[in-house]
């Protein structure tokens, strides 16, 4: 080794960095370099990521970051031991935390464990005073060398060579600029010469480094001596879990065992046999493994919340179920403790927890204030550039317009990867239409250097670290746009690290039943949810899932997971049906439908309803009996491995997470292997070992485990109690909770085809949120688009006090002093006055509010009389006297509430529809095997790909008689794609489908209903 | 005595002048657009490229697409600037009160000319038929008691021919009429009174009362009452005499690089400065519009602070006026220099001998390239930084 480099930087050094830490690694590696800095600007956002990557490289990790101060100072620090590494993550804290950040102070302070290199020379004078150990005056080609070395040679300070690394390679530069002006907000032509690095700013060989130091040889010596003191082995990381209220171990223990029997004697009443050698085995883990204190902190955030779901394999712990963490009872559903804690199982516990929505600010407020900001962080995302905001950017660098930009980027697929398909976009028949004249071509190449490269830092939705000491010695932190404390690793490398994460996610679906609950209780004085309340044993609710009538029922709405529910009930009557043992169906649903194993869901169906199968091997009869010998849950592929190679518990776990890691196959290696020697041993014949090995590589995709999907589906049952018995209670809270699966329109489609009357906003009626009761649902005050909270917040609490409005004069009155006339007219427009109009119409309401809030504004200041008698209306005359036509009537609502309320869209497209033969939704079930046409309005689609890497579709679309799917296979997709985003009425042509008693349509052709909208003629579809 | 103004109006001025030299492009879809630009914004619409979907400020890329048959010409701003001269001079021989607002629209006080030329209608027919027969094009003309009601009529006549409204029935006239008629009302308060207050036509405007108005139009409230009902005071005002120099460039596509920007705004200068030279005039007051590829504009002016004829001296004001102008990234399309308060330059000579030879050298250097571009043509000699 002749060089090292020691000033380098990904694309992690925020506006500046091109190219990735595996590329820098492979780099360093292919020039004969075995050991590489990564000094990443003011972060070590990419630390976990050097190590690994590192690793994989065969290249020593030395870590560090290069310091920018705001007055100018910089210096690249490296990491010599724990406490530099500690001193580091506190210098890198205070610089993103405080704004007045001095480094030279901070550095003087916490200089320990530290190497400092340099070229700020009042920076080096002043830790000089203190010690010249470990400090060096940088010496980089086109950065003031000459001074650097007579700096060096005048104050004693050693020099060292750096080459400030911020390309890979050379041919980078051109990007990098674009990345500045990005970074800078600027254009390609105002880039100062300090705006952007130097053209040999790049990966260089060690030889082509020590030929630009012949007069400084010991600079570049003093590479090796730097690198050789550094920390290179990084055993610095070690698990790290939370403090509970100051306790020892044996305290943490002994409070967790007490309240686990208190809580077991809440839940069964009394503790049984079983109950009792449970906990006892549990706790003897959780001893063993010290994680007493964990479970203690988690149970008590829970205990904070008006419900909670367990989430992942915490929901096979009974420990869990007594502390109230989750709901399902882990003797009852055959879940297996091992999943979520086994003697072998070196990586933390992942206790995650779902909210409600909107308690989970109000939860996390909790942690902050109990456990105190000196020892609680966020969890981080590291955004990247993807596809669309790659191209946005680059493409404002060369100054197009933001129209121009959005005709290309609004048509940018979610998962779109700009390297794959950078060179067909231009042809992508999504972009048809659009020209790519020049310089299109030069962002597009641009835009694809640049995806995946950091962004910038967000708040992970949940996700919060607990440490009992020091937050900021662990990982350097953050403060957020919202003022919280995030730390700058997302949550792999927070696992990587060993500090234990709590994720404390916001769930729709629970915040659903609480208000529904709320509801019900308001309207009947009902208190459903009380210790007996079983909807399990409900036939009501069961029944909602053998019809797939699961719209809005949390996790079973989407139009995949009601197609399986339906495929599930063909083979059996309900009375069958209701003999099963359908909640475990119905986890195995849950799970079934992940991307791992939707493929089985064929093969699962028809072995449920008798098809014949057996198992691949004996061997694997205890893990796969339950699902029918297909793989759905999974902790199956472990236990595969256990059962078939004799993996340890640890071992097989491992092999878990890796299958599903991308670049997999070198890791792979070494358990195939393993499975191999350990099936052989076994006496399994080399063709059925690769057969399961084979599905278990197949089980690649995102999945479940068993226990998170019956903490699911028990949420889920819940729900489905909830819209068998209280329909309109129930779609209410759906609506007003938002975020599901549908759109808003698509919830209040659904409510009118159970035959619930949805009712406008109404002043007096509405409340903030949607409400329902017997059949019927009134919209929200909500759903009211910009009216300010406050002012909603002020007519409710006027109306509670104070009794119902009469009229808007008195509304005004009473409600003008926290209105704006914006405000006042929305809600005018969108209807909700008419009830006490008094013979006005909505124009002439208008310009009451006008009339109003001009005589408001012009008041100087109120008088200590009641001023809103000082304003009333002096004009008898009102504009408008009729009503807005029928067509502003419309686009009024529509840009009121959002979507069409009084009738459904289609609705408007009757005449058209009166002009042509199609069937209705309804009645598709009696024309399996024709080609039909139909009308249809878009509610959701799903892109998949084809086995072959064609992009093809499913989309659900809904007349007003009933909601059906349909698929676009590739050939059509690929003509019809650009199509498919509209909010417009849809004529849709093709083949009607029957699979397992669900009907799909093959489309062969779609148009739009509305450009035929004013044609008299009649039209040309009809089935054949 | 009653005012009598006539608004002339010729549709789609540059098309209809080209049309004069090339008749065959009558009856054909026409715009008017920088060439080889597929981004460019369209000038001009001819009616039968109208009817095709055309709109002035579409792309030219996507007016192809809507009808490949679109015959594209270029700006000729000498042609144009030709055709308002005659124009003008067309208009001129009725009344001394002529104000030419627009490219292809001229208003004229015939107040006073009945003994000469007729009554008014009479006098606008004629005119029509001057400029038919001189220029053959034709000409909607407006005829009415004020500058906003005569333009209004002449928008209402489709190609050619006169509207008359009679003296005090320009209300009855402005009733019945779209508010989108009705000057200085605005996207925002247009859809106040359609969407929110159900006023669509005018009379609905007129029947409010100027402290009902407010409540819409605020301080503006008694202007455009008068508007709807069809007074408006503005007079005729002839040309102004305060004389200028200016020069544009319409950039082919879009430019957001500073080095060529900066390139071509010094080649407007260099433009200007020599019309300067060669009237004889310094001036005091420099100006620059910039507009966008998104059609945002933005206009800055500053006080010369070398007053002199020089480029290279008028070029460092309009260069600090660029960078204040030019603060966005989105590529620029129109760039427009000017220079007024013209006046000869001072013959007060220096109290001290203090000799520029900085600024002597310049002046030769400036005189030289004059007199080759005299001899061999604009393009013969150029500075390298306008390449």
């Amino acid at each position: 080794m002749e060089f090292v480099h020691l000033n380098v930087h990904s694309h992690y050094s925020r506006g500046w960095g091109i190219g990735s830490i595996e590329e820098l690694c492979l780099s360093a590696k292919g020039l004969g370099m075995d050991t590489l800095a990564l000094t990443d600007t003011n972060g070590i956002y990419g630390m976990m990521f050097f190590l690994e990557a590192a690793r994989d490289a065969g290249i020593k990790p030395l870590g560090g970051s290069e310091i920018v101060s705001e007055g100018g100072h910089r210096a690249v620090l490296l990491v010599r031991n724990r406490t530099g590494y500690a001193n580091l993550c506190r210098i890198i804290s205070d610089r993103n935390c405080h704004n007045g950040f001095d480094l030279v102070k901070g550095l003087a302070e916490k200089r320990e464990g530290l190497i400092v290199i340099s070229d700020d020379f009042s920076l080096l004078k002043r830790l000089k005073r203190d010690s010249v150990e470990d400090l060096f005056v940088e010496m980089s080609p086109g950065y003031n060398m000459h001074r650097c070395l007579a700096f060096s040679r005048s104050s004693g300070i050693p020099p060292i060579a750096t080459n400030r690394i911020y390309m890979t390679a050379k041919e980078q530069f051109r990007l990098h600029k674009i990345l500045r002006a990005v970074d800078l907000n600027t254009k390609l032509s105002r880039l100062g010469p300090e705006d952007i690095c130097r053209e040999h700013c790049f990966m260089n060989s060690p030889g082509a480094m020590i030929d630009q130091f012949p007069h400084v040889p010991d600079a570049v010596e003093n590479t090796l001596k730097a690198a050789d003191r550094c920390l290179k082995d990084w055993d610095i990381f070690t698990l790290t879990f939370p403090d509970f209220e100051g306790m020892t171990d044996k305290e943490a223990f002994e409070r967790l065992y007490i309240r686990t029997m208190d809580g077991c004697r809440r839940r069964y009443g009394e503790v049984t046999r079983p109950v009792r050698d449970r906990v006892e085995y549990e706790m003897s883990i959780i001893r063993r493994k010290n994680f007493s204190r964990y479970f203690l902190v988690v149970a008590d955030i829970a205990e904070k919340a008006s419900r909670s779901c367990g989430r992942g394999s915490a929901a096979a712990s009974i420990v869990s179920y007594a502390l109230g963490i989750t709901d399902v009872d882990p003797i009852r559903h055959n879940l297996f403790f091992e999943r979520f804690l086994n003697p072998g199982r070196m990586d933390p516990p992942d206790i995650d927890i779902d909210f409600a929505w909107d308690e989970r600010e109000r939860i996390l407020d909790y942690i902050f204030a109990r456990h105190g900001n000196l020892r609680t962080a966020m969890v981080a995302n590291h955004n990247t550039y993807g596809a669309r905001s790659a191209i946005r950017e680059v493409a404002k660098v060369y100054g197009l317009p933001e129209q121009e930009i959005s005709r290309v980027t609004d048509r940018i697929g979610f998962n779109w990867r700009l390297k794959d398909i950078s060179d067909d976009l231009k042809n992508h028949p999504k972009m048809r239409g659009i020209g790519f004249e020049k310089p299109w071509d030069e962002i597009l190449k641009a835009a694809a250097g640049l995806e995946s490269h950091f962004n910038h830092l967000s708040v992970h939705c949940g996700g919060v670290v607990i440490v009992p000491d020091e937050i900021r010695r662990h990982c350097p932190v953050e403060v957020s746009a919202n003022g919280a404390q995030v730390l700058q690793w997302e949550k792999d490398s927070v696992e990587e690290s060993g500090l234990v994460k709590i994720d404390i996610l916001g769930n729709r679906g629970l915040a659903v039943i609480r208000d529904a609950l709320e509801l019900v209780k308001e309207n009947n004085g009902l208190t459903v949810e009380h210790p007996g309340w079983r909807p399990i044993n409900d036939q009501k609710t069961v029944e909602i899932f053998y019809l797939g009538d699961t719209f809005g029922v949390f996790y079973f709405e989407s139009p995949a997971t009601r197609q399986v529910l339906k495929k599930v009930a063909s083979g059996f009557t309900f009375e069958e049906y209701l003999m099963l043992d359908h909640f475990l169906l119905n986890v195995v649903v849950t799970s079934i439908i992940r991307p791992a194993s939707n493929k089985s869901i064929k093969t699962w169906v028809s072995r449920l309803h008798g098809g014949h199968w057996s198992h691949i091997h004996p061997l694997l009869e205890p893990v796969l009996e339950e699902t029918l010998g297909v793989m759905v849950f999974q902790e199956q592929l472990s236990q595969a491995a256990i059962y078939m190679a004799g993996f340890d518990a640890a071992e097989a776990d491992a092999l878990r997470k890796v299958v599903t890691k991308k670049n997999r196959e070198k890791r792979l290696r070494d358990f195939y292997e393993r499975f191999l020697r350990g099936a052989a041993e076994r006496g399994v014949a080399p063709d059925v070992i690769e057969d399961v090995w084979q599905m278990m590589m197949g089980f690649d995709g995102y999945s479940f485990c068993k226990p998170h999907s019956a903490s699911y589906t028990m949420v889920a049952y819940k729900s489905a109690y909830l819209r068998a018995h209280y329909p309109a209670e129930f779609m209410s809270s759906v609506i007003s909770n938002g975020g599901g699966y549908y759109s808003t329109l698509g919830y209040i489609s659904e409510a009118r085809r159970m035959g619930i009357r949805v009712l406008p906003p109404d002043i007096n009626l509405s409340g903030i949120k949607y409400t329902g009761r017997d059949r019927d649902v009134r919209g929200g005050l909500m759903q009211i688009k910009e009216v300010s909270r406050d002012s909603l917040d002020a007519v409710i609490h006027e109306r509670k006090r104070n009794g119902p409005f009469g009229s808007i004069d008195e509304f005004l009155k009473r409600t003008g002093r926290d209105m704006r006339l914006q405000d006042a007219k929305q809600l005018i427009k969108a209807g909700c006055f008419d009830n006490i109009a008094m013979g006005l119409k909505r124009p002439g309401l208008v310009w009451k509010a006008m009339q109003f809030f001009d005589k408001k504004e012009k008041a100087a200041e109120p008088t200590l009389f009641d001023f809103t008698e000082k304003y009333e209306s002096a004009s008898g005359y009102l504009p408008g006297r009729d009503n807005y036509p029928p067509q502003v009537m419309l686009k009024n609502e529509t840009e009121t509430l959002g979507l069409l309320l009084s009738v459904h869209p289609l609705e408007l497209y009757r005449d058209i529809l009166s002009r042509m033969h199609h069937v209705l939704a309804k009645d598709l079930p009696g024309h399996v095997g024709r080609r039909v046409a139909i009308a249809g309005w878009l509610v959701t689609g799903k892109t998949m790909l084809t086995k072959e890497g064609d992009p093809m579709k499913f989309i659900s679309f809904e007349d007003t008689t009933g909601i059906y799917e349909t698929v676009f296979f590739p050939r059509i997709y690929n003509r019809y794609c650009h199509m498919l985003n509209a909010s417009r009425p849809y004529i849709i042509k093709g083949k009607v489908e029957e699979d397992s008693g669900t009907i799909n349509i093959a489309v062969e052709w779609i148009g739009f209903l509305d450009i035929h909208k004013g044609q008299n003629r009649c039209l040309p579809w009809g089935e054949d | 005595m009653y005012q009598n103004i006539i608004h002339i109006h010729i549709p789609s001025f540059p098309i209809t002048l080209e049309r004069t030299n090339r008749p065959e492009l009558r009856d054909r879809p026409v715009v008017i657009a920088p060439p080889r630009a597929d981004r460019a914004i369209i000038l001009s619409v001819s009616p039968e490229a109208g009817r095709e979907g055309i709109f002035k400020g579409m792309t030219l890329g996507n007016a192809l697409k809507f009808c490949p048959d679109l015959t594209v010409l270029p700006p000729n701003p000498a042609l144009v600037e030709k055709g308002c001269g005659v124009l003008s001079a067309a208009v001129a021989r009725y009344t001394p009160l002529w104000e030419p607002s627009r490219p292809g629209h001229v208003y004229l006080d015939v107040t006073g000319t009945e003994r000469l030329w007729g009554r008014a209608k009479d006098a606008a027919w004629r005119i029509g038929r001057d400029i038919g027969e001189d220029m053959s094009l034709p000409v909607a003309a407006g005829v009415a008691g004020n500058k906003m009601v005569s333009s209004i009529a002449s928008r209402l006549i489709p190609s050619r021919g006169v509207l008359d409204v009679d003296h005090g029935r320009e209300s009855s006239f402005m009733a019945p009429l779209s508010v989108d008629f009705l000057p200085g009302i605005g996207h925002i308060r247009k859809r106040m009174l359609l969407e929110e207050l159900n006023i669509s036509l005018v009379r609905q405007v007129a029947a409010l009362t100027v402290h009902d108005l407010r409540l819409i139009f605020g301080g503006d409230a008694l202007l455009i009452h008068e508007r709807a009902m069809g007074i408006d005071p503005t007079p005729v005002s002839p040309p102004s005499s305060d004389p200028s120099v200016s020069e544009s460039i319409t950039i082919q596509g879009d430019e957001n690089d500073d080095v060529r920007l900066l390139g071509m705004l010094y080649g407007l200068v260099e433009r200007c400065s020599r019309r300067l030279r060669t009237r004889g005039m310094v001036p005091r007051r420099a100006g620059l519009t910039i507009r966008h590829s998104d059609q945002s504009e933005a206009a800055r002016q500053t006080r010369v602070s070398s007053p002199c004829p020089s480029d290279l001296d008028l070029y460092a004001d309009l260069e600090r006026l660029f960078f204040k102008a030019c603060a966005r990234r989105t590529g620029v399309r129109f760039m427009r220099v000017w220079f007024r308060e013209l006046s000869p330059p001072l013959p007060q000579l220096s109290l001290f001998s203090h000799v520029n030879h900085e600024g002597k050298k310049r002046e030769k250097i400036t005189g030289a390239m004059d007199r080759i571009r005299e001899r061999y043509g604009d393009g013969a000699i150029r500075l390298g930084r306008t390449v």
